[in-house]
């Protein structure tokens, strides 16, 4: 299994998810998992599976020649600024001028690569590095089936397939249509229409995904499955939810600040209720490039002593945010998934998610409403707040659903599709 | 000479049509000025009379005509459904004041707004049962002397208040009323009257009727019939009195031809039998013993029955809109302006709680039910948005609204 990050080391979803798979996949006792990353920490919470980080690997003793690394390759030559999350064009306005120290580049010196892990802007070298060295691991073991999570890793997933003949599977998590707010980047585009031309199955983490992989990158129904995510059980202790009765009520958003996660529209929200309401603060959490538009556009609107940006959260902060939310707002303008509601449904927080989500398609028990209708999202905002017999039982019926979704029932899923190629 | 014991069979047809409440947004809430109804209505009343009640009244005429009228049906019309029909779709008007002349149908009473909050208290139900007696007696001629109850709740001691208006009887579903309740009063001896004028309505039998196959066709059909026929044998086994409801507007699809068949087909095997008898409402006496149904299906084992329970009145949502109806209907009997009493009578249908039943949680049960909402939460909010500004335009213009028991900000 080939992945981009693994928790606690995280910049969005994906690891979170990653996480969540081999947990409940290693459960099953017929199933050896390996985990290929780019790079470990040593501080990964590893159980019952193999974790490989591709930096880890001895180019010497493993007769890697060096020269397909950093080679004058097509994937090479791209030197844009691409990260997976952030939309390109919006991304040269706001990164810095990539130094040439902080790049990863290969030293072919040293007997192993410098992978970063992380989405930085040399990330295509990064990508095509990390295929050279996943086809070598491949080749290693006796493996059975290959599965890819996300774009990233989908050269990885291709030249293992090519070397060991294995079945492919891809995961999707996110397109780029996804993360570009309906545009894709060219080059993104043409990896993940690579991996899902190669891939025997294609995994989607959605309906909403897997329409938008037939429609957008012409793929036969056949070949996919979906198979949504769940949300892992907090084991760590919470705080109990602050009183229903606190005078300052706590409206949040979380998640990446880009055009994919709607942050106009929560502001949008945000402006109606406040036009009614005083006793309300606003929390944006998260980080991203529209960061600092959002800051202005509360300065604009007179609104930036309602608002809080406390930045990007981790592990418990998260948590600690939520138990004192008393709405938690998804307004994503595309989202393949989305765990996050889940976790705040988990802890108790009435939770109004974007029609355009796949989460959407597995709860009831949240209000599921258009993006773009800021004047409905504020009125159930409203609703909620003002009204404990709605609030009540969104809660209390919210947390029972969300225990409910888990990684098992999405592991039990995978298994039986695994089955279906191995039978094959 | 042998004797045959005659079972009677009241067909009822139930003919409600709902106010569709418009998007109200919480920011209206004292700033409204229009009316609270949804636009569409006057499409989807348009549609319902073409696709489903003038089909279904054609086949009724039919079936009197031809049976000699030894077919006989009562009709159950709310208020709103009256008044939408004359305002959107006067002809159909016209055509049940056609078939009441003829006989074909006769109408029973009921409160003109098809609510729970009409039966709160003794004073509100003889101003509803008015309101509605007398709009039937202005469009065709007669004041019914049958009650049907539908709400889901109702107090045992609003029973007699019904009775003592001087109806002649009570048709409720067994399920609102509750057997036990009836059973106590017959064993306690306290009200032998009451219990004496109900006639419980037989939810299996409606069920059975109401889930007809609108494609059934051929053996599907005759199979169906001897169904029907079978349930209504087993079940007369309780009772020479059986009750039957049937609502035209609430099938899966319209009144086609194959359901007007079927119907027909069900209707004439009955007429065939001497051991049943087609009754008017008006035709109830005491002769006949008043039903306590043994609820057993022994035909077609599995087959699901919905009880008509629950769908009002489970949920906290249901129940705290249901609250603030009962502060508003207290709010509004000082009310002098007609103009909001009117506005009261069509707001309080008991459809906006239903929209908030849990059931609406399933996809599947909403792809098969009408509800203008995607989920009961938004159904809630709605609501709760013009109970609240209703509350304040009675509070502005009336007697005002003791704010105190009005428990939610909204209403300060």
């Amino acid at each position: 299994m080939f992945g981009w990050e693994f928790p606690p080391n995280i910049s969005g979803g994906l690891g979170t998810a990653c996480l969540g798979i081999t947990k409940s996949l290693s459960a099953f006792p017929e199933i050896e998992l390996t985990f290929v990353v780019p790079k470990t920490y040593g501080n990964e919470p590893v159980e019952n599976i193999r974790l490989i980080g591709a930096n880890e690997i001895d180019l010497i003793a493993s007769k890697i020649k060096v020269e397909r690394l950093c080679g004058p390759h097509t994937f090479l030559s791209i030197k844009s600024g691409i990260l997976p999350y952030i939309d390109p064009e919006d991304y040269k306005k706001i990164c810095k001028p990539i130094e040439k120290s902080e790049t990863a580049e290969t030293n072919r010196l040293l007997q192993s690569i410098e992978f970063t892990g992380k989405y930085h802007p040399d990330l295509m070298t990064e990508i095509y590095n990390f295929s050279v060295v996943a086809e070598y691991i491949a080749k290693q073991g006796n493996y059975d089936i290959i599965h890819a999570h996300d774009w990233l890793t989908f050269p990885a997933g291709i030249l293992a397939k090519k070397v060991t003949g294995k079945p492919l599977l891809i995961h999707v998590h996110a397109t780029d249509f996804d993360r570009g707010g309906g545009k894709a980047n060219p080059a993104v585009f043409e990896i993940e229409r690579a991996g899902m031309e190669a891939a025997d199955g294609i995994i989607a983490v959605s309906n909403h995904t897997s329409k938008t992989i037939q429609d957008k990158y012409g793929i036969s129904p056949s070949k996919l499955f979906t198979v949504h995510n769940g949300v892992e059980p907090f084991t760590f202790d919470i705080k109990p939810r602050t009183s229903l009765k606190k005078k300052i009520k706590t409206v949040t958003f979380l998640g990446r600040i880009t055009t994919q996660k709607g942050p106009r529209f929560f502001i949008e929200v945000a402006q109606k209720i406040l036009a009614r309401m005083k006793n309300v603060e606003f929390v944006m959490a998260g980080d991203g490039d529209l960061l600092n538009t959002m800051k202005d556009c509360v300065l604009r609107l007179g609104i930036s002593d309602k608002f809080h940006f406390p930045g990007f959260l981790i592990g418990k902060q998260v948590k600690e945010l939520l138990t004192r939310s008393d709405v938690y707002i998804m307004p994503s303008i595309s989202e393949p998934f989305g765990i996050s509601p889940l976790e705040a449904m988990y802890l108790k927080v009435p939770v109004i998610i974007s029609k355009q989500s796949g989460v959407s398609e597995v709860i009831n028990h949240a209000i599921k409403l258009d993006f773009w209708d800021t004047e409905a999202i504020a009125d159930t905002v409203y609703s909620i707040l003002t009204r404990p017999a709605i609030r009540k039982m969104m809660i209390k019926e919210g947390a029972m659903e969300a225990r409910k979704i888990n990684w098992e029932t999405s592991a039990s899923k995978l298994v039986d599709i695994y089955k279906l190629f191995l039978a094959a | 000479m042998m004797m045959i014991n005659t079972t009677k069979i009241y067909l009822c047809a139930k003919i409600h049509i709902p106010v569709i409440l418009r998007n109200f947004r919480f920011f209206e809430i004292n700033n409204s000025n229009s009316d609270y109804h949804d636009k569409s209505i006057d499409y989807l009343v348009k549609k319902l009379c073409q696709d489903n009640l003038l089909p279904f009244f054609e086949t009724i005429r039919n079936l009197t005509i031809e049976s000699d009228f030894r077919f006989k049906a009562g009709v159950s019309i709310s208020g709103i459904a009256l008044k939408l029909l004359q305002n959107i779709a006067p002809h159909v008007i016209k055509v049940l004041e056609g078939l009441k002349k003829l006989n074909c149908i006769e109408f029973l009473s009921e409160p003109w707004s098809h609510s729970m909050i009409a039966f709160a208290n003794e004073e509100t139900l003889e101003r509803q049962i008015n309101l509605h007696d007398e709009t039937i007696h202005y469009l065709f001629g007669s004041i019914p002397d049958v009650f049907i109850l539908h709400s889901p709740v109702c107090p045992e001691k609003i029973i007699n208040t019904i009775l003592n208006y001087g109806k002649k009887a009570v048709f409720a579903n067994s399920n609102h009323i509750g057997q036990e309740k009836i059973k106590q009063n017959e064993n306690k001896n306290n009200s032998p009257r009451s219990s004496e004028r109900i006639y419980l309505i037989h939810h299996i039998l409606s069920q059975i009727l109401q889930d007809m196959d609108p494609n059934a066709k051929g053996q599907q059909l005759t199979d169906f019939a001897s169904f029907v026929l079978n349930n209504i044998k087993i079940h007369s086994e309780d009772s020479n009195l059986l009750i039957f409801i049937y609502n035209p507007a609430q099938i899966k699809s319209p009144f086609n031809e194959h359901l007007a068949a079927a119907w027909k087909m069900i209707m004439n095997q009955i007429l065939s039998k001497p051991e049943y008898k087609f009754c008017a409402p008006s035709e109830i006496s005491k002769t006949v013993r008043p039903l306590l149904i043994k609820h057993k299906l022994t035909a077609k084992e599995g087959r699901p029955i919905k009880l008509p329970t629950d769908l009002w009145h489970k949920n906290v949502l249901q129940k705290h809109a249901l609250q603030q109806q009962f502060i508003i209907n207290k709010a509004i009997k000082d009310c002098c302006r007609s103009s909001l009493v009117e506005e009261w009578n069509l707001i309080q249908d008991m459809e906006n709680l239903y929209y908030m039943n849990n059931q609406f949680f399933s996809e599947e049960y909403h792809k098969t039910h009408f509800n203008p909402f995607n989920s009961p939460y938004l159904a809630y909010t709605n609501y709760m948005n013009i109970l609240a500004d209703f509350a304040s335009r009675l509070k502005n213009k009336s007697h005002p609204v003791n704010s105190q028991v009005l428990s939610h900000n909204e209403f300060a």
